[in-house]
């Protein structure tokens, strides 16, 4: 079984370009949130305790390893999502000439997006850490 | 590679639950973070929020749509390692199970968080 899993990584490795690179990011990030949609919805249980509860569960995410985190969880659904967007028009539509350009355009706006987003997280971080205090 | 004519719906279905999924996940983000940089108090925005049947429903059918999406990816990744059709048939009744499992714990704590948000909105909409 083991052997089975590094033949699959060693496959990916005798083909490297671009798009066995974002298939890999792919694969790794969907597996990512996976767990993280498992830690999403364990930590809602807290309800099951009453509002107060969950309203110190909500209080422990207010804390900048976690706000760091939410920005890493961000990257990976920006990666997973604009990746599966790229995958669905090159099924659907008949673009498989202009795949590299197509694949550019979502680099650039993966890019944008991660980028303007920083500044949304970034006014958080010190509003968490005096209220850690 | 094994491709099974079952494959086809399980593709599908990742296709259309991704496209659901990709505007879901955008309207989640934009809502929470929205409302937590405005009151810096998740609670407070999904105490009001969750009320709504809209809000119940959309909440439901994103996490019947992510939970499918999310173990058929996984499963596809095991698929691609070449396992055998027997594996393959435990693995995709494993996923079932706890795919089940974990939307119904998802459904049972709306519920919850609808029963224990009731008052506490209304507290909300009662303060001037």
């Amino acid at each position: 079984m083991i052997q089975r899993y590094l033949r699959y990584f060693r496959e990916a490795s005798l083909n490297p370009n671009r798009g066995m690179f974002t298939f890999i990011l792919h694969r790794v990030t969907g597996v990512f949130l996976v767990i993280y949609l498992f830690i999403h919805i364990w930590s809602l249980s807290h309800a099951f305790e009453g509002i107060a509860a969950l309203r110190s569960a909500f209080e422990l995410y207010n804390t900048p390893i976690f706000h760091i985190g939410e920005y890493l969880l961000l990257i990976c659904v920006l990666i997973h999502g604009l990746n599966g967007l790229r995958l669905l028009l090159t099924d659907l539509l008949p673009i498989t000439s202009k795949q590299k350009i197509l694949w550019w355009f979502f680099f650039i706006v993966f890019i944008g997006i991660a980028a303007v987003s920083i500044l949304w997280f970034l006014p958080e971080l010190p509003f968490s850490i005096t209220k850690a205090h | 590679m094994d491709i099974t004519k079952t494959g086809v719906w399980s593709w599908l279905f990742q296709r259309i639950t991704a496209v659901y999924i990709f505007i879901g996940v955008v309207v989640h983000f934009l809502v929470v973070h929205y409302y937590i940089s405005v009151k810096s108090q998740l609670i407070d925005e999904l105490a009001t929020r969750i009320t709504s049947p809209g809000w119940q429903i959309f909440d439901l059918t994103l996490l019947g749509a992510v939970t499918f999406h999310a173990l058929n990816g996984v499963y596809a990744i095991l698929c691609d390692l070449n396992i055998s059709r027997r594996t393959r048939r435990i693995w995709a009744v494993f996923f079932w199970l706890l795919g089940i499992a974990m939307t119904s714990l998802g459904y049972l704590i709306l519920i919850r968080v609808v029963q224990v948000s009731s008052p506490l909105a209304l507290n909300l909409a009662c303060t001037p």
